[in-house]
């Protein structure tokens, strides 16, 4: 196990301001280098051969040179895990057999895929809910990175990549969310369908492939070709503002018909959290959640942002594996969360 | 050593046999490789949860994109000359192989594309790449051509110049189309 450091510390890029529905920005973007197979279809040694190239050019670049680079054969399960956790890599990166590898940048705010469905997805986190600004630091970086490599580019199209769903522009902006009122109001699925209608994808808390939990949902473009940068941007920005009001909305009304129901609900998770003695995290977010819209709503509680991000991040089980330097089974890992937790809230 | 990827998907786990393995990964400890291919259920005996990542319920959508542009019925298999990826295979797995894959699937990408990102792309008889190459095939028989005449050639000059004309008539027959 290689991260115990990490999994010391709280996500940089976690907002901690609970009175917005909001929590982070991610902009992430799809390139594959000129003349080598997409990592679908190359063999090990191009693998090989793409991610020393990836890691000896990106030392080169200013703001890479205190990065992190790590081999993810050099990893085990615990630690795949924990880099999942973390936002840090995905599924495809960490258990598909492939010769891959993640470059982690300073304070976690940018890291590179090297060898995931294309040769580099490069993202990076913000935690601002001005998506310009996140945006622009973002384009800046990727142009240092597009250009010190020959990308593979279409005149027509754009950058190519091996799936045809991020052809074009390559990039693909999510808001991490929180919507508890629209899904406690029974409200969600209309939302993500409505939103799939206009090209707006919602998943789970982990990206791709994950299911939601505790009504955390990333929300994100699906479109990327026959857009510029700014129209996905202000794209964004627009179903940003309608999500926030149909969260209000939804806020309104449930609190009008059922107060006392959710009122209970907010209670009965801080109880949780500070008496149980054992807890799973698919529990602990579902209580998270709901003392998170109690500061939402403007309830005293005896939480902050900061303590709740915490909670969220810190009490994953490969962040507690990783803390404790051993693998453990799940019941161990549970009361050792309800500790941590009560720890934080003490 | 070459690694066939499609090998993967049909792999069964390590431990029982029978289930296809969805969790791959080498790990390399004290210098010694091993490679895992395990089902879920299997990892999650060896105390592997991945709960928190269900199982990718989003790998049928590579294969939803792909049936959404393509017939149902018969098509002709094409096969990428750079890479040797199939358009049967991209059918199943919704991935393209390398960047040619892009030109050599280009009729059937097309129609895709325009379904998932809601757009119209102009339609053209030839790729940007395709084009390029022509344009270098007439560079390259142009220089043949000034030799030929330079030589005194030209029988051979003249072969050139019409073989020359032919491909730009082709190009204009292509672009009225």
């Amino acid at each position: 196990m290689k991260f115990a450091d990490f999994a010391a510390r709280p996500c940089m890029w976690l907002s901690k301001d609970t009175s917005s529905f909001y929590l982070s920005t991610r902009v992430r973007f799809a390139r594959n280098i000129k003349d080598f197979f997409f990592p679908n279809r190359a063999s090990s040694a191009q693998q090989l051969k793409i991610r020393n190239l990836v890691f000896e050019k990106i030392s080169c670049l200013k703001y890479w040179k205190t990065s992190e680079k790590i081999l993810l054969e050099e990893l085990d399960i615990t630690d795949r895990r924990f880099l999942m956790e973390r936002h840090l890599a995905s599924y495809d990166l960490v258990f598909k057999d492939k010769i891959s590898g993640l470059i982690v940048g300073e304070r976690e705010m940018m890291s590179i895929m090297v060898n995931e469905e294309d040769h580099l997805r490069i993202q990076f986190f913000g935690r601002g809910s001005s998506l310009g600004d996140t945006l622009n630091l973002a384009l800046a970086r990727e142009r240092e990175i597009s250009r010190i490599f020959d990308m593979a580019k279409d005149p027509e199209l754009g950058y190519l990549t091996a799936c045809p769903t991020n052809v074009g522009t390559g990039l693909r902006i999510s808001f991490l969310v929180h919507l508890p009122a629209l899904s406690i109001g029974g409200y969600i699925g209309d939302v993500i369908e409505s939103l799939s209608r206009i090209g707006i994808v919602v998943r789970g808390f982990y990206g791709e492939a994950t299911k939601p939990y505790g009504d955390f949902f990333q929300v994100s473009n699906q479109v990327t070709l026959g857009v510029s940068e700014a129209e996905i941007t202000e794209k964004l920005m627009a179903i940003f503002s309608q999500l926030e009001d149909a969260s209000v909305k939804a806020t309104d009304e449930i609190l009008k018909k059922r107060k006392i129901e959710i009122y209970d609900s907010i209670y009965r998770s801080l109880g949780i959290c500070e008496r149980s003695r054992k807890i799973s995290y698919e529990e602990l977010m579902r209580c998270i959640s709901y003392i998170r819209f109690g500061l939402m709503i403007g309830l005293a509680l005896p939480v902050d942002g900061e303590k709740l991000n915490k909670m969220l991040v810190m009490s994953q089980p490969a962040h507690i594996e990783e803390r404790e330097g051993r693998v453990m089974s799940p019941i161990e890992r549970d009361r050792m969360r309800s500790e941590f937790v009560r720890e934080i809230l003490g | 050593m070459t690694e066939d990827p499609a090998k993967y998907s049909a792999n069964l786990c390590d431990i029982c046999g029978k289930n296809p393995a969805t969790i791959h990964f080498t790990q390399i400890v004290d210098g010694v490789v091993t490679k895992m291919h395990l089902c879920a259920d299997c990892a999650k005996k060896k105390g592997i949860f991945l709960d928190e990542f269900s199982a990718p319920p989003f790998d049928i959508l590579g294969k939803f994109l792909s049936a959404l542009a393509l017939p149902q019925k018969e098509y002709r298999d094409i096969t990428c000359p750079n890479c040797g990826k199939r358009l049967s295979e991209f059918k199943k797995d919704g991935k393209l192989g390398c960047s040619e894959c892009w030109s050599a699937f280009r009729n059937d990408l097309i129609p895709l594309l325009e379904k998932i990102h809601g757009i119209k792309i102009r339609s053209r008889s030839r790729s940007a790449k395709k084009t390029s190459q022509v344009q270098s095939e007439i560079k390259r028989l142009q220089e043949l051509l000034d030799e030929a005449v330079e030589k005194e050639e030209y029988e051979k000059a003249a072969e050139l110049r019409d073989e020359i004309k032919q491909i730009r008539g082709e190009g204009k027959n292509r672009k009225e189309k």
